[in-house]
C-alpha cells in the first residue's frame, strides 16, 4: 500500500457504471410509461387533476342517505346530463360520507340551481352551522397556464442552481448537481405516471421544492469533497470521493430521516391536499438522497478524472493494484 | 408608530445584537436576545384564534380566478387589467369581507379571494355585474341608517326600523334590495376617516343614466385629483332640482346639506351644498364633481373610465373557482395541525435518541423555531393556508437538518483530537458553510416558485423562505450560544457527550497514516478516556483484508492496532 488505506467498506465510485445503469432503468421505466400512457405524447402520460381540466367539481354530504343511482337521477333530471358522480367516504377531507359530482363548467346561477336541487331532494348536511359543500370550477386555459409557468420556473431554478454551485464550488460540481436534479425530476414525474397518481398544483409546488431541497445531501457531500481535495491530493479522485461519502454518510441519512418523518406524517395524517404534497416530496426526497451519492458524486468524479493530475493518480493506483 | 413597526424594530435590534454577540462569543447575550424574540413572538401568537389569519381553504370562503378578455376576444392591455382590478376592488369592498384579496396574476388573470364569505353565489353576481352610479340625498328620510362603523350594526339598526327579515337578508347578501341600498364609505387613510356604513332608501334621486361624460382632472382650489361629470339635458335638470332642494332645506334648517355619489354601493363622494352662497339658489346647473379625499391620479382616471362606460373594461370569464365551506376548512386545518404536531414530535424524539445531549439542545432550538416562525407569520401577517402549513412542517425537517450537519461536524472535530469546547466553535464555523449553501439553494428555488406560481403554491413558497431564514437563526445562532454556555461547565467537556466513542480516530490518520493527527489523538485519549481498548485479533483480522495491499506490512499493523479496532467498530455501525 503506497497511497492510502481504505477504511470504508464500499467502493462507491468504482461502480459508477452500475449506478448509472440503475438510474437509467428507473428513468426509462418512467419515460416508457409516460409515452405509452400518453399515446405518444409524454405530456399526456400523467393523470391530471381537475385543476388542469375544464369543469366544475362539487363535493357534498347529505342528511338523508340517497343511493348513487338516486343522486344520478336527481342531477340528470335537473338538466345536468353530463355529470359524472361517484361516492366518496370522505367529502373534501371532512370525514363525512358523500358524493363527488363532476360536470362541465357551470355558471354561478347554474351552480346555485344544482345546489338548491340537491338540497331540496336530500338536504345538504350541516355541521357547525354551515353546509358540507365544496365547489371548484376550472376554465380551459387555467391548466395550460399552470403547466407552462411551471416549466419556466423549473428552467429558471436549474439555471440559478447551476450559477450558484459554479460560483461556490466549480463548474464540474455544478454539472454533477444539475444531473442529480434532472434525475430526481424525471424520477418523480415517472413515478407519477407509473402509479397513475393525480397531478395537482400542489404536486407542482412540491416538485419545485424538491429542486431546492434534494440538493441538501449533495451539498453536504460536495462540501466535504471540497474540503478533502487538498488534504488527500495524493490519492485517486474517486477514492477521495468515496472517503467523503463515507465520512458524511451518517449526516446524509439523518438529514433525510429528519425531513422524511414530518413528510410521512403529512402523507398519513394530512388529508387530501397535503397527501398530494407529501407524496411528491417523499419520492423527491428519497430520489434526492440516492442521487447525491449515486449521481452527483459519480458525475463529478467522471469529470475530475479527466484532469491530467487525477488521470495520473488513477493510472498509478491501477498499476499498483496489478 | 404601530404595534407592528415597534415589533419589527425590537426584533431587528435583538437579532443584530445576537449576531454581534455570537461573533464576540458573548453567549449569554445571545440567549437573552433569544428570550426577547420568543417573548415578542408569543405576544403575537396568543390568543391564536384572534391573531392567526386563516386562508380560505382553512376558514371557508370563495376563491375565483378570472381570465380577462377584451370585447373582441383579445388579451387585455395592462392598463385595462389595472382598471378592472380597481373596479373589482371597490365592489369587493362593498361586500364587507375583511381580508379580501384581489391581485393580478400573469398577463390576463385576476384572482379574488374572499375568506369567510357566507353566500358565495351572491358574491359572484355582485362581482360580475355592470357599474351602477347613483345619487342619494342625505336627509333622514332618504338615509334611515348611518353612519355606523360596521355592516352588521347598520343592518341591526335597519331591523329596528321594522324592515322585514327577508329584506335584511337580501341586503346583507347583495347590498341592494327593492327598497334599500347598503352603502359603505371606504376608509380614508389620508384624512384619517374610518370606514362607515349607511343604508339609503331606494330609489335614488338620480342614476348613472343622467351622466353624459366624465373626465379626470384636478380640483381648482386644492389641486387634488377629481372627476368631473357632465350631465345629459335631462340629467342637468334633475341635478338642478336635487341641488335646489338641498339648498332650500339647508337655508330652512340653517345647516349645510349633502348628497352622496355612490358607485357600486361604495360612496365615492359626499359633496355639500353651501346654503350661504346665494348663487346656488336655483340649484347647480353645470356638471358635478367627485373628489374623494385621498383619490390618486390613477384612481381618478379609473373612476372616470367606469363612469363613461358603466361597465368593466374587459370581459371576465371565471377560469378557476374554489368554494370551501367553513366546516370543511376547519376539518382540514385540524388534520394538518395534527399531522404537523406528530411530525414535530417524531423529529424531536429522533434527535434526542440519536444525539442524546446534543439532541436535547437541538430539540429546544426546534421548539423555539416553531414559536418564532408562528409569531413571524402573525406579525407580517401571512395568511395561513393548507400548503402553507405543509411548508411549515417541511421546514421543521430543514431546521433539524442544520443541527444534524453541525453536530456531525462537531463530532468530526472531536475525533480530530480537539477539546469539546474548541470543537464546538470550529464545528459551527465549518458546518455553517454547508448549511448556508444548502439553504441558499432552497431559498433560490422557493423564490422562483414564489414569482412563477399561482396563488396556492405561492403560500407554500413564502412559508419555505421564511422558515429557512428563521431556521438559520435558531439552528445556528441559538444552538451555538447554548452549546457555548454549556461548554463553560466542566461536565460538558467529555467526548462521549458528543456521541464520540473512546478510541475513535481522525480519518486522515487512518487513511494516510499521518503522524501529526495521531499524535494529537494520543494526547487526547490519554487525558480524557485513558487508554483506548486494545485491538482484539478478531477485529483486526476483519479489517485487514479491506484493502489488499495494506495488509502486508507488519510494522504498520502494530503501530495502528488500537485505531483499527475502532474503525472496524465504526464500520459495523454504518453498514
Amino acid at each position: 500500500m503506497k497511497y492510502f488505506r481504505r477504511i470504508y467498506s464500499f467502493d462507491y465510485m468504482g461502480h459508477k457504471s452500475w449506478w448509472f445503469t440503475i438510474s437509467a432503468i428507473v428513468i426509462a421505466a418512467g419515460l416508457i410509461s409516460l409515452f405509452v400512457k400518453g399515446g405518444g405524447n409524454p405530456v399526456d402520460g400523467l393523470h391530471y387533476g381537475l385543476e388542469f381540466k375544464e369543469g366544475t367539481r362539487i363535493a357534498v354530504a347529505f342528511e338523508q342517505s340517497p343511493s348513487l343511482a338516486e343522486v344520478r337521477e336527481t342531477v340528470a333530471s335537473a338538466g345536468f346530463d353530463n355529470a359524472q358522480i361517484q361516492e366518496t367516504p370522505n367529502v373534501a377531507g371532512s370525514g363525512a360520507e358523500g358524493f363527488q359530482i363532476q360536470t362541465p363548467v357551470l355558471t354561478p346561477p347554474q351552480q346555485e340551481e344544482l345546489k338548491t336541487t340537491l338540497d331540496e331532494a336530500y338536504t345538504i348536511a350541516a355541521s357547525g352551522g354551515t353546509q358540507v359543500f365544496a365547489l371548484e370550477t376550472v376554465g380551459a386555459t387555467f391548466g395550460r397556464q399552470v403547466v407552462s409557468s411551471s416549466l419556466k420556473a423549473v428552467a429558471l431554478a436549474l439555471l440559478l442552481i447551476l450559477i450558484y454551485v459554479t460560483f461556490r464550488f466549480q463548474w464540474r460540481f455544478a454539472v454533477g448537481a444539475i444531473s442529480a436534479e434532472i434525475h430526481d425530476l424525471i424520477i418523480v414525474i415517472g413515478v407519477y405516471s407509473l402509479t397513475g397518481r393525480e397531478v395537482t398544483t400542489a404536486t407542482i409546488a412540491a416538485v419545485l421544492t424538491i429542486l431546492g431541497y434534494s440538493l441538501y445531501d449533495t451539498v453536504i457531500i460536495y462540501d466535504r469533497i471540497r474540503e478533502n481535495e487538498p488534504r488527500f491530493n495524493r490519492i485517486p479522485y474517486g477514492d477521495m470521493v468515496n472517503l467523503s461519502i463515507w465520512e458524511t454518510l451518517t449526516r446524509s441519512l439523518n438529514t433525510t430521516l429528519t425531513t422524511l418523518l414530518p413528510v410521512l406524517c403529512l402523507l398519513f395524517f394530512g388529508g387530501g391536499t397535503l397527501e398530494d404534497f407529501a407524496f411528491a416530496l417523499l419520492v423527491g426526497i428519497l430520489s434526492g438522497a440516492y442521487s447525491s451519492i449515486f449521481v452527483a458524486s459519480p458525475v463529478l468524479t467522471l469529470l475530475k478524472e479527466r484532469e491530467p493530475q487525477y488521470k495520473k493518480l488513477k493510472a498509478a493506483a491501477r498499476a499498483d493494484q496489478a | 408608530m404601530t404595534e407592528q413597526t415597534i415589533t419589527y424594530i425590537i426584533a431587528a435590534v435583538a437579532i443584530a445584537i445576537a449576531v454581534w454577540a455570537v461573533l464576540r462569543k458573548k453567549n449569554w447575550v445571545v440567549m437573552v436576545m433569544m428570550v426577547v424574540l420568543v417573548a415578542v413572538s408569543l405576544y403575537w401568537i396568543i390568543p391564536p384564534s384572534a391573531k392567526t389569519r386563516l386562508g380560505l381553504d382553512l376558514q371557508g370562503g370563495l376563491e375565483v380566478v378570472y381570465t380577462a378578455k377584451t370585447s373582441d376576444g383579445k388579451a387585455p392591455s395592462q392598463k385595462q387589467l389595472d382598471q378592472t382590478v380597481a373596479i373589482l376592488d371597490r365592489r369587493v369592498n362593498g361586500l364587507g369581507v375583511t381580508e379580501s384579496q384581489i391581485q393580478k396574476q400573469g398577463s390576463d388573470q385576476i384572482a379574488i379571494a374572499l375568506p369567510g364569505i357566507k353566500d358565495p353565489e351572491k358574491a359572484l353576481s355582485v362581482i360580475g355585474k355592470t357599474a351602477q352610479l347613483e345619487f342619494f340625498k342625505d336627509d333622514p328620510a332618504s338615509r334611515p341608517v348611518g353612519p355606523v362603523e360596521s355592516k352588521e350594526e347598520a343592518l341591526k339598526q335597519l331591523r329596528r326600523e321594522g324592515v322585514s327579515k327577508a329584506e335584511i337578508a337580501q341586503l346583507e347578501a347583495e347590498g341592494t334590495s327593492d327598497d334599500y341600498s347598503l352603502i359603505v364609505s371606504p376608509e380614508d387613510t389620508v384624512n384619517g376617516v374610518p370606514e362607515a356604513w349607511y343604508v339609503y332608501k331606494r330609489p335614488p334621486a338620480m342614476t348613472g343614466g343622467a351622466v353624459k361624460s366624465a373626465r379626470a382632472g384636478f380640483d381648482g382650489q386644492t389641486g387634488k385629483p377629481n372627476v368631473l361629470m357632465e350631465f345629459t339635458s335631462d340629467g342637468t335638470k334633475q341635478f338642478q332640482d336635487v341641488t335646489r332642494e338641498l339648498y332650500r332645506t339647508g337655508l330652512l334648517k340653517q345647516t349645510p346639506q349633502t348628497f352622496a355619489i355612490v358607485l357600486d354601493n361604495v360612496m365615492e363622494s359626499d359633496p355639500m351644498i353651501d346654503y350661504t352662497d346665494p348663487t346656488l339658489r336655483d340649484g347647480i346647473s353645470g356638471g358635478a364633481e367627485i373628489s374623494g379625499g385621498s383619490m390618486s391620479v390613477q384612481e381618478s382616471k379609473d373612476l372616470a373610465f367606469v363612469l363613461n362606460t358603466g361597465a368593466l373594461p374587459v370581459k371576465l370569464e371565471p377560469s378557476y373557482q374554489q368554494q370551501v365551506s367553513a366546516t370543511l376548512g376547519k376539518d382540514s386545518m385540524n388534520q394538518a395541525l395534527i399531522a404537523g404536531l406528530i411530525g414535530l414530535g417524531l423529529v424531536l424524539i429522533y434527535m434526542l435518541v440519536y444525539y442524546r445531549f446534543l439532541g436535547l439542545v437541538a430539540d429546544l432550538a426546534l421548539i423555539v423555531y416553531a414559536i418564532l416562525l408562528w409569531g413571524l407569520f402573525n406579525l407580517i401577517p401571512v395568511t395561513l393556508t393548507l400548503p402553507g402549513i405543509a411548508g411549515m412542517i417541511l421546514t421543521i425537517g430543514v431546521a433539524a437538518d442544520a443541527n444534524v450537519v453541525i453536530f456531525e461536524r462537531i463530532k468530526d472535530e472531536v475525533r480530530r483530537g480537539k477539546t469539546v469546547r474548541s470543537a464546538v466553535s470550529s464545528g459551527y464555523a465549518r458546518g455553517f458553510q454547508t448549511i448556508l449553501d444548502a439553504n441558499v439553494l432552497i431559498i433560490l428555488t422557493a423564490l422562483v416558485l414564489f414569482f412563477f406560481a399561482t396563488a396556492q403554491p405561492k403560500g407554500f413558497a413564502l412559508t419555505l423562505i421564511l422558515g429557512v431564514l428563521v431556521s438559520m437563526l435558531t439552528a445556528v445562532l441559538f444552538t451555538r450560544a447554548m452549546l457555548g454556555v454549556l461548554a463553560g461547565f466542566a461536565f460538558f467537556n467529555r467526548p462521549s457527550l458528543m456521541g464520540v466513542k473512546a478510541g475513535q480516530v481522525d480519518i486522515e490518520t487512518a487513511v494516510m497514516g499521518d503522524s501529526r493527527a495521531s499524535a494529537s489523538r494520543r494526547r487526547r485519549s490519554a487525558g480524557a478516556q485513558g487508554s483506548a481498548p486494545a485491538g482484539k485479533p478478531a477485529a483486526s483480522a476483519e479489517l485487514a483484508p479491506a484493502d489488499g495491499p495494506s495488509a502486508g506490512t507488519g510494522g504498520g499493523q502494530k503501530k495502528t492496532g488500537g485505531r483499527r479496532t475502532s474503525t472496524s467498530r465504526k464500520r459495523k455501525k454504518r453498514r
